[in-house]
């Protein structure tokens, strides 16, 4: 993808994507610095040179934690914070029985739709 | 003109508090106007010498106007920044900022909210926290909760260290008769329950209360009348960090440590100058988080800090000494309930609960989860120069 200025609402290229499975993030052309969720705008640099590209979707637990009552019904209970091997830290559900202390550091993969992210163990071959 | 005219430029003359721990159906402006007439009362004022309103609400679209009319007053200056619970701590800055510049001369810092009783929606439920709310996770318990659990595998603070602050505010809420009687949980007892959020149980977190409180602040020449004691504002500082928990930039260091520099420097004070704290305890990991960022320990000894008694009756660093938002009042946003008991303190007014000397007190706000955080210090004197 090229590093146009941007004539359309990133928020609505990255959702469309996400439709199709997608998970893109942005990298700026300018201090190359990486952006989730999508902006206009660098957050680092401020400059309007902010490129997609195709997450690799595989990242680490930060921090974890199970909640007794989800606000959202239909949502596992485990929420985690990953961050994504390419730097950036993004919020998803995990459907996992396993205690919260034992998920920090590890390995996982996301997997989104329009509106869900899901986080896995990632297995190493 | 720099920002250090601020320090001792401005003091507050007179406290109300009301509707806890319940307004007895009252709503929040009605409880507004009731800590609003005491704080009056306590200051010598009547409603028309107000002309300077710094205010917020979880529940008003424009709460600077809804509160103007419904108290019937026309200020000619207003703030009503909105940053969660800390914004009150910022108010007591912008106050003395405002009344310095002489933009008004007696400015009413107030807060009610009917959240026990009545349960008046947030107006927050308007925008569901997009890349958050669609997780299931309530805002702001679950990023609190994940930030607590970083800190617990980073520097090993324990469930039972956050289970002292619940002790200790307990322990605080006991000497503070006006309280409500709460069971004398042990920490053994308190572990036991049942997960909320994970580390978090029903201990861990403030439960909503109503509440109302009020002070009202003159310029330091103005404040040298007053029939009380003034109690002067020697320095403050904010901070912003994140809307998104996902967006912290440290799950484990806060933005209390840009706010408490801030409020230091322009202080010209240092920590172990400060004789009481109120330290912002929606959950228990946040006195912990805030004794380190603020500089009253190293980083990551906040849970042993705790553990040691320290900040409990009798011990050499008073925390929360009025039982915190866990054990006293917790209305949805707590910031200018620290305030308050910081005035009573220095005032030499807390009774059982005073601590002996209090001449300097610190009071620190979080906002949201852990997204903004103010600190102001306060001192029984003007500074001296």
């Amino acid at each position: 993808m090229t590093a146009n200025k941007l004539t359309v609402s990133p928020e609505l290229v990255s959702r469309r994507a996400r439709a199709g499975g997608q998970l893109l993030l942005q990298r700026c052309t300018t201090c190359e610095c990486t952006v989730f969720p999508p902006r206009l705008l660098c957050p680092n640099c401020g400059t309007e040179t902010l490129s997609f590209f195709e997450a690799s979707r595989l990242g680490r637990i930060l921090a974890a934690t199970r909640m007794a009552t989800s606000a959202n019904a239909g949502a596992p209970p485990v929420i985690a914070l990953v961050e994504l091997a390419e730097g950036v830290t993004l919020m998803g559900n995990m459907a996992t029985s396993e205690p919260c202390d034992g998920l920090i550091g590890r390995a996982v993969s996301v997997h989104v739709s329009e509106d869900t992210i899901g986080v896995t163990f990632e297995v190493s071959p | 003109m720099s920002f250090s005219e601020l320090r001792g430029a401005a003091a507050a003359i007179g406290v109300g508090l009301a509707g806890f721990p319940s307004g007895n159906g009252r709503n929040h402006l009605e409880l507004v106007a009731e800590a609003t007439a005491k704080a009056l009362a306590d200051a010598d004022l009547t409603l028309s010498d107000i002309d300077g309103l710094f205010t917020t609400n979880l529940v008003n679209f424009m709460p600077v106007v809804s509160v103007a009319e419904y108290l019937g007053i026309e200020p000619r200056w207003v703030e009503g920044t909105t940053i969660g619970g800390s914004s009150f701590v910022h108010y007591a800055m912008s106050a003395a900022l405002a009344l310095h510049a002489g933009l008004c001369d007696v400015a009413l810092i107030v807060y009610g909210s009917d959240a026990g009783t009545l349960k008046t929606p947030p107006i927050s439920r308007g925008e569901p926290l997009a890349y958050e709310a669609e997780f299931g996770a309530p805002f702001p318990m679950a990023g609190v909760a994940l930030a607590a659990a970083a800190h617990m595998h980073e520097y090993g603070t324990t469930r039972r260290q956050l289970a002292h602050v619940a002790r200790a505010a307990h322990e605080w809420s006991a000497l503070n008769p006006t309280n409500p009687a709460r069971p004398d949980l042990s920490i053994e007892e308190m572990l036991e329950a049942p997960f909320e959020a994970y580390p978090f149980t029903i201990h861990d977190c403030g439960q909503m209360t109503d509440g109302a409180a009020a002070v009202i602040m003159v310029s330091a020449r103005r404040a040298r009348k007053s029939r009380r004691q003034p109690i002067y504002f020697h320095g403050g500082g904010t901070a912003i960090s994140h809307r998104r928990i996902a967006a912290a930039k440290s799950l484990t260091t806060t933005a209390a440590v840009a706010s408490g520099e801030r409020a230091f420097a322009m202080a010209g004070m240092a920590p172990d100058q400060i004789d009481v704290l109120q330290l912002y305890d929606g959950f228990t990991i946040y006195p912990i988080l805030f004794l380190e960022d603020l500089g009253f320990c190293a980083k990551g000894e906040g849970g042993p800090l705790v553990e040691s008694g320290a900040i409990a009756p009798g011990g050499r660093l008073p925390v929360n000494t009025n039982g915190g938002s866990l054990c006293s009042v917790h209305p949805g946003m707590y910031g200018l309930f620290l305030i308050a008991e910081t005035i009573r303190q220095l005032r030499h007014e807390a009774g059982a609960a005073q601590v002996t000397n209090a001449r300097f007190g610190l009071c620190h706000g979080n906002g949201g989860h852990l997204s903004t955080q103010s600190t102001a210090i306060w001192g029984d004197a003007p500074p001296k120069d």
